[in-house]
This record gives structure tokens, C-alpha cells and sequence, in this order.
């Protein structure tokens, strides 16, 4: 069955059609949260959250189609609202080292995955929102924008403003790097 | 592949290895959660009633406001409001019962002397009296002074002086250097400075 029968479906209170929604999604709102939270307690809180406000609303999601950027859209509010509880009440979490290399890794791609995962740590949870939605869940920037409530201008600023650090980074840590400079949204 | 390109065509993949783990193990915890609670009705939902993505996206279109340009509006409007309040402040209070608000008296001429009369109460009061011929009497517009043309002259074609006197008729002074013809009215200058 498409997705676009299973969101009808669900949004008629067909709880088996949202577990099969769910279970399509799942694996990649986590890796989403995972990048925007740096912690994957809390992401996994994030998800949950963001999938329960998905069942519990879908009557409000008037086309079916748009179904992955509005549980995107849930997913990363409920991300920005625990990072905003988080800094609020300051915990102590675990740091979690984003990656490893691999066997078969290729030195360089070990390379360019620690220099975009060092600029990923240094910029805030709506930075990384940005990159996230933008690059991992493909999603145009007016989305985004929309998605996280900000103009259009601000979000493009702030996504030029970390591929500049990443090309700073390549060009500091890695000249010889396969990952280059240049490059603005426009 | 443009070098300026090369990065942004492999954040996908490089975000992707970043984050790449286990399978979720909770989806049934949140299917369980989810089995448990009721959906809301459509009919709460403002979207099912209104396009709310032509709001939100023109939202987000919209130009930033920088909020200290705000407070720099706001902090001028403030002393604008502040200037005009003290400008109105200082303004020369008038006697009773020439207020704004007072009803006016009426100067008019008999026999020869002005009186003042009352529209309200009806009653009379001597402005400027005497053996003189004094006409056209005219309050200026604050109605803190009285201007008028006194009769010069016995024979029956007669010059005539300006007056100007307080409001209630009293210290007439003349200021007309000397007598005038053919003078038919007189009246104050908007701003009451002078009478012409």
C-alpha cells in the first residue's frame, strides 16, 4: 500500500496504518535527532515525542502527501523544545563520539566525516536543525525556514555561515583533502 | 564534480555515516504509547479550516525585524509624546470666563457704550461707557482683550479712533496715531497680535 493510502487511513484512526508509517520512519527521524541532539537519549525522547504528537494530530495534516515533512517538522520542534529544557536545567549526559572509523573506511572519508561532525558539534541545535533538514532529510530551505519558524533569509545566512566553517576546516586541517571549498546556497 | 559543489553533494552521505547506528528498539514503545491515546477531532484543528501554509510560509518570507530598531522607534515616539505634552503644558491659561470651554459673551453697542451680554443668563454688563461714541466692539480671539472705534469729531461725517481696551473694558488705550476715514469694521488678526 503507498504512503499516501496508509496516512488516510490513519488519519481515519487505523492505528495499524500509522505502526506501518512509524515503522518506515523511524530509523531516520532517530538518525536525524541523533545529529541535531549529540545525545541519544534525548533523541530517542525526541522521536517518540514527535511521533506521538503525529497520531495524536494527524487530523490536522490536510495533504496526505506532505506526510514525511510534517512528521519532520514534529520530530525537530520536539528536538528544539528539549534542547531548550536541557539548557534550562543543565544535565550531565554522556558525550557520544558521533563516529569511528571503519575497517573499510578510506582515510579520507574518515577525514571529511571529522571535519563536518567538528563543525556539527560547535554550532547550536537550531544550526544543526538547519543541516539536518536541509542535507540528511532533503528538504527545500523555504521548508526549513517554515519548518522551524524563521525567515527564509536567516536560515540560508546560517547554512552558508557552516559550510564556510567546513571549508575553513578543510583548508586548516586537510589541504590535500578530497573535501573542497567554495560553494554558497543561493 | 565543481569543487564549489563537492561539499554540499556529500553532506548527505557524510551526515548519514555521522549518524548511522542500530536500529531503533523503541518503535514498539511508541506504538504502544500511540494504541493508547485517542486522536484529536479534525474539527479542532484550525488548518482543517483555514490555508495555514500560505500564513506560515509567508511568515517565514517575512523580512527580520531587528528589535532594537524597535526600541529606537519606541524611545521616539516616547520623546515625540513627552515634547508635545510639555508643548501643550506651557500654554497661557486663559481668565474666566474666556475659557475654551466658557460659553462667550456677546459685545454689543447702545447708545453709544458697549456692553457685554450673556447668552445664557441673559444679563448685561458695562465694558467701556462714557459721553464718547464708541461702536464695533470685537473681542480678540482669546478673548482676553476688546477692540473698538471711538467717534471723532462733531461734525456728521466723522473720523474715527481705534481702540484696544482689557477684556472687560477697562484701560482703553488708542492705537491709531490719529483719526481715520472711511473705517467700516475692524477685526484681530488670527493669531491676536494686532487688530486691523
Amino acid at each position: 500500500m503507498d504512503q499516501r493510502r496508509l496516512v488516510e487511513r490513519a488519519r481515519e484512526g487505523d492505528h495499524d496504518a500509522f505502526a506501518e508509517l512509524v515503522h518506515a520512519s523511524v530509523a531516520r527521524l532517530d538518525t536525524a535527532a541523533r545529529l541535531i541532539l549529540r545525545d541519544n537519549e534525548l533523541a530517542r525522547d525526541a522521536v517518540q515525542e514527535g511521533l506521538f504528537r503525529a497520531w495524536r494530530d494527524l487530523r490536522s495534516l490536510r495533504e496526505a502527501e506532505r506526510f514525511d515533512a510534517w512528521v519532520y517538522r514534529l520530530t525537530v520542534n520536539a528536538c528544539l523544545d528539549l534542547a531548550r529544557r536541557r539548557r534550562r536545567r543543565p544535565i550531565e549526559v554522556e558525550i557520544v563520539e558521533m563516529f569511528g572509523p571503519t575497517q573499510d573506511d578510506p582515510a579520507d572519508a574518515v577525514a571529511n566525516r571529522a571535519l563536518v561532525d567538528g563543525v556539527m558539534r560547535r554550532l547550536d541545535e537550531q544550526g544543526r536543525s538547519i543541516i539536518v533538514l536541509h542535507y540528511f532529510l532533503g528538504l527545500p530551505l523555504s521548508e526549513v525556514a517554515t519548518c522551524l519558524g524563521i525567515p527564509v533569509g536567516t536560515a540560508k545566512s546560517r547554512l552558508n555561515r557552516a559550510l564556510g566553517d567546513m571549508r575553513a576546516e578543510v583548508g586548516r586541517a586537510a589541504p590535500a583533502a578530497s573535501l573542497a571549498s567554495g560553494g554558497t546556497v543561493g | 564534480m565543481n569543487d564549489d559543489t563537492r561539499i554540499e553533494r556529500q553532506l548527505p552521505q557524510i551526515l548519514a555515516d555521522l549518524g548511522a547506528g542500530s536500529r531503533p528498539d523503541y518503535t514498539e514503545t511508541i506504538l504502544a504509547r500511540t494504541a493508547a491515546a485517542r486522536q484529536r477531532p479534525g474539527w479542532v484543528f484550525p488548518e482543517r479550516w483555514l490555508p495555514m501554509s500560505a500564513f506560515t510560509q509567508r511568515m517565514a518570507a517575512a523580512p527580520h525585524v531587528s528589535w532594537r530598531a524597535i526600541a529606537v522607534l519606541a524611545l521616539l515616539v516616547l520623546v515625540l509624546v513627552s515634547a508635545a505634552l510639555y508643548a501643550g503644558s506651557q500654554q497661557r491659561r486663559l481668565p474666566q470666563p474666556f475659557g475654551p470651554a466658557a460659553n462667550g459673551v456677546i459685545p454689543y453697542v447702545y447708545n453709544g457704550d458697549l456692553f457685554a451680554g450673556d447668552p445664557i443668563t441673559g444679563e448685561s454688563r458695562l465694558l467701556v461707557g462714557g459721553p464718547e461714541a464708541d461702536a464695533l466692539p470685537q473681542f480678540s480671539p482669546d478673548g482676553t482683550r476688546l477692540a473698538f472705534i471711538r467717534d471723532v469729531g462733531t461734525t456728521s461725517i466723522k473720523p474715527i479712533d481705534i481702540y484696544v481696551a482689557r477684556g472687560d473694558g477697562s484701560d482703553p488705550t488708542r492705537i491709531t496715531p490719529e483719526p481715520i476715514w472711511d473705517t467700516k469694521s475692524i477685526s484681530w488678526t488670527p493669531d491676536g497680535a494686532t487688530s486691523r
